[in-house]
């Protein structure tokens, strides 16, 4: 798999030579598999290429923590900067490096200025609380470390950094919540050793080769590659066959190629793995329709109904599909039970139409 | 030791299949946040490592006993030892060795080795003629009088059964592991530690297991036609083991009794002290890819883990990294022990400075331990003061056990040891400015840190893997002054193990444990090495003894102190 993913890489490279976009999978891939001098090399091409892609300073800063090198994540964000690039991205991995550096005070000052503009960055304030832990300024690194996990931060560093906060505060009922909430993701059994690294080789290569699929075939689609864009994808889905966002990804470029059976066959894969998104039953509804096959888009649009009766969604689908087909009588009947479910200006709208439409010009009033 | 396969993931940004993140443009000052950090003068490194091997009569070349499996034992031999075992007043070395393993050929001529030193740093192999003929394969040893007569003695942590040599005061050992009854099964063995676990006064035994591996358990790893070591993730992690010292030569295993035995992580290096300073002594274990144990002793030899409570366990990021050797030293001098861990590749060594009241916290980048160190294996390790500026330097041995550099570039199979020069509670990295034993490179793992010529200096011995060990002179040239200290005590645990010495001088302070059994699953350091900085003309040492009690005692200078218990 590996061999398949800079192959791929490869192959993306020789089609596209100067495109900053191909160069990036490029990069990605030997990053992945620890090529890393070769990874900075491509990633500082793409830079040359394109200086106000945010992307590629990120992953050179990445790529370089990676190889200790923390004096050269910080110059190239600083470089970003320099292009007008200010982002929260680039504000954390700024703060990381800073942190990384033992420059928690400068870390703390870039680091509270961003949630201040931001208050949602949870990434922020968790890498804030820990370099607040670090300065010893235990009651600002609590305060921040539990508006991290308020935010939905729920990891060990979150949770160590709060059981040291609370330890050298002194409080040890807390220290001693928060090694259970650590020692509980800590949990690793070992079955049998060699099926194990079995499993863990198999599945690195393959997030691997994942990531590159799935990477080169947004470039390919980008620049209008089509038949690669859906081949590099078709591949990725034959090793991932529940990876919803390559039959999203699939979907919209049948779509715009104007492939319906196709995109139906998408669709439908969509719904198999996500059979409760009501969403999907109404593309493929729409997809039954456009293909003439009005029992079938019927069918689908009534899945809507049931999976979810209280919402007006489908039924408000229904009755737009059945004006179409001319059927007011029902759509007369699905329009009224939208309304009931939620009154909207659109939906008395729809119910006017019909009511006209059947020659009940009072009742439309 | 990790394997490569299991290796912390990079956070890469990729475009629609990555978890998608709303990036949010902020506008903030960051250039001026990020103006290059003002720094000080800094005064020029002055420490000078000088390789003296040709010259110091040791031949000694390790060899893991490797057929081309690449078992996991072979990755992580072996530790060694400085200790003088001929009480002469001139520090010996003890190699440990591999031995033959399944599938290569048998080769007699592995084993340990025992160099006698003869003075100006010149070596004897006097193995044979000292009966340390035992055939384990090497993994870690402790040296320490367990039977209190005088002498040094030693235990072998092997990879299968284990080995005690009482030194019979004559320059010869017996092998008394049976009567003694610490051999431990058939074990894959770790570091090692004598320290008085319960107070009575003689020395228990704490012995590191690290992973149940067997020939017939081996993960075998194939990639691109080559095979590499499994990581210890793929083995069940073996409980460690505590041996209760009987005073009469016998050893009872209180594992259970102890709580020892109460969980099991896959052990490397670990080292004995006083870590939360309530008068016992503690027990700090590196576990490899999981949570590092640190043992809290209640006084009569029972223990509670408390690792994660102390902040020792994880890096600062809550990582389980591959912890492998370890040291203890009062690095930023406020009188309490910290540790310096040593790790797997794509993770920082950690330092650990002690808050006091039992807390622990992850000073590494504070201190600044140099992102150089980050790609590399990091095994044997010591805090020394090289340089005798009064504070405590640090020594990394580094080197993977695969040819790494096939299939990453960041790190190899061997590559230079790292040199850390303390520069007043922060370090910088001096390899390249340390003298020409900084630019060897090879694959090493035990080091050892030790007067060998009786200079006042602290010298380095390393072994390496597979390869012919260093003999490293410190020709350090110091505008300091020093002093060395040995401890004596009546009674059975004669070196003072776990006896607690505060250095004052002026208004300063520097603190040092004597313990036995630290680094990488090595032993060193027993005589106590302190720098004293130029100006001072007077220095005092005050001796907490392991059952307490206090004694003050006046220091000479430029010379060894053999500093004696007065009842």
């Amino acid at each position: 798999m590996e061999a398949e993913a800079f192959r791929v890489a490869e192959v993306l490279m020789s089609k596209r030579p100067n495109d900053p976009k191909a160069i990036h999978v490029a990069a990605l891939c030997n990053s992945q598999l620890h090529k890393t001098t070769e990874a900075q090399k491509l990633w500082l091409k793409c830079i040359d290429l394109s200086p106000k892609t945010e992307t590629f300073y990120l992953n050179v800063a990445a790529n370089a923590l990676y190889r200790g090198e923390t004096e050269l994540a910080l110059d190239t964000l600083q470089k970003a900067i320099a292009n007008g690039l200010e982002s929260a991205d680039i504000t954390h991995h700024i703060g990381l490096a800073l942190s990384k550096l033992g420059e928690d005070e400068k870390a703390v000052e870039v680091l509270k200025k961003a949630v201040q503009k931001q208050p949602t960055l949870a990434g922020h304030w968790m890498l804030l609380g820990q370099s607040e832990l670090k300065l010893n300024r235990l009651e600002d690194a609590k305060t921040s470390l539990n508006k991290a996990v308020g935010l939905g931060v729920h990891n060990r560093a979150v949770y160590l950094a709060l059981l040291n906060t609370s330890a050298r505060l002194g409080d040890k009922v807390a220290a001693n919540v928060y090694r259970e909430k650590i020692e509980e993701s800590g949990d690793q059994s070992v079955s049998d050793g060699r099926e194990h690294f079995r499993a863990n080789s198999e599945r690195d290569a393959k997030r691997v080769l994942v990531t590159v699929l799935g990477e080169a075939s947004v470039v390919y689609r980008d620049v209008n590659m089509l038949e690669s864009a859906e081949h590099t994808a078709l591949r990725l889905l034959a090793l991932e066959p529940n990876n919803y966002g390559t039959c999203v990804f699939l979907s919209e470029l049948y779509r715009s190629r104007d492939m319906p059976a196709e995109e139906l066959a998408a669709r439908q894969r969509m719904l198999e793995i996500n059979p409760s998104e009501l969403v999907n039953h109404l593309q493929a509804a729409r997809i039954w329709s456009d293909a003439g096959n009005p029992k079938r888009c019927e069918a689908a649009i009534k899945v809507v109904t049931t999976l979810a009766p209280e919402r007006a969604l489908g039924y408000a689908a229904m009755a737009e599909f059945l004006v179409s087909q001319g059927l007011f009588k029902r759509a007369e009947w699905y329009a009224e039970q939208a309304l009931e479910r939620e009154r909207s200006p659109g939906g008395l709208k729809l119910l006017e139409t019909i009511r006209k439409a059947s020659g009940q010009e009072a009742e439309a009033k | 030791m990790k394997p490569f396969v299991k290796r912390r993931v990079k956070k890469l940004r990729q475009s629609e299949y990555s978890e998608m993140k709303e990036v949010t443009v902020i506008f903030c000052a960051l250039c001026l946040a990020l103006q290059a950090v003002a720094q000080g003068p800094v005064p020029p490194n002055l420490i000078r490592l000088t390789d003296v091997t040709e010259k110091s009569g040791i031949s000694f070349k390790h060899n893991s006993g490797g057929s081309g499996q690449a078992y996991i034992v072979e990755g992580v031999t072996a530790g060694m030892a400085t200790f003088d075992y001929n009480n002469d007043g001139l520090i010996d070395i003890f190699f440990l060795n591999g031995r033959s393993l399944k599938g290569s050929t048998p080769n007699p001529q592995l084993r340990n080795a025992l160099y006698r030193n003869d003075g100006n740093l010149s070596f004897t192999d006097v193995t044979v003629e000292a009966g340390l003929v035992d055939s384990g394969y090497g993994l870690g040893v402790v040296a320490a009088d367990y039977d209190g007569d005088g002498d040094i003695d030693l235990y072998l942590n092997n990879f299968g059964p284990n080995v005690l040599y009482r030194n019979n005061g004559d320059r010869t050992f017996t092998d008394v592991t049976l009567e003694a009854g610490v051999a431990n099964g058939n074990k894959v063995g770790a570091g090692c530690s004598f320290f008085d676990a319960d107070g009575d006064g003689d020395l228990d035994l704490f012995v590191g297991n690290y992973i149940d591996f067997t020939y017939e358990n081996h993960v075998e790893i194939l990639r691109e036609g080559k095979r590499y070591s499994a990581g210890p993730q793929y083995y069940r992690p073996v409980p460690d083991t505590f041996y209760r010292n009987e005073g009469n030569g016998k050893f009872v295993d209180a594992t259970e009794q102890s709580n020892i035995g109460s969980i099991a992580g896959p052990s490397m290096g670990l080292v004995s002290a006083d870590f939360d300073d309530d008068g016992d002594m503690d027990v700090f274990v590196c576990n490899d890819g999981e949570p590092n144990y640190l043992w809290i002793n209640d006084g009569k030899g029972r223990f509670e883990e408390s690792g994660l409570l102390m902040g020792v366990a994880l890096d600062f990021d809550g990582h389980e990294n591959a912890n492998m050797g370890v040291d203890i030293g009062d690095y930023d001098q406020d009188g309490l022990v910290d540790l310096f861990t040593t790790n797997y590749q794509a993770e920082m060594p950690v330092m650990r400075r002690n808050l006091g009241g039992g807390v622990f916290e992850d000073s590494t980048a504070k201190c600044r331990i140099p992102n150089s160190l980050f790609p590399h294996v990091t095994w044997g390790t010591g805090f020394v003061d090289f340089d005798h500026d009064g504070d405590l330097d640090i020594y990394v041995a580094c080197g993977h056990f695969d040819p790494v550099e096939l299939v990453d570039d960041s790190t190899s199979q061997k590559v230079r040891n790292v040199l850390l020069e303390n520069i007043g509670r922060k370090y910088r990295d001096v390899t390249n400015t340390s003298g020409e034993s900084m630019a060897i490179v090879e694959s090493s793992r035990g080091a050892c840190f030790d007067d060998l010529d009786n200079d006042g200096d602290v010298d380095v011995v390393v072994l390496n893997a597979n390869a012919r060990a260093n003999i490293v002179r410190n020709d350090t040239v110091s505008p300091h002054s020093w002093c060395q200290i040995e401890l004596r005590q009546p009674g059975p645990n004669s070196q003072a193990i776990g006896a607690k010495v505060f250095v004052k001088y002026n208004k300063q302070q520097q603190r040092f444990d004597t313990t036995a059994g630290r680094g990488y699953q090595s032993h060193f350091g027993t005589r106590i090495s302190v720098g004293i900085p130029s100006q001072i003309q007077n220095a005092t040492a005050t001796v907490h003894w392991p059952d307490g009690s206090q004694q003050q005692f006046e220091l000479r200078l430029n010379t060894l102190n053999k500093l004696e218990r007065q009842r």
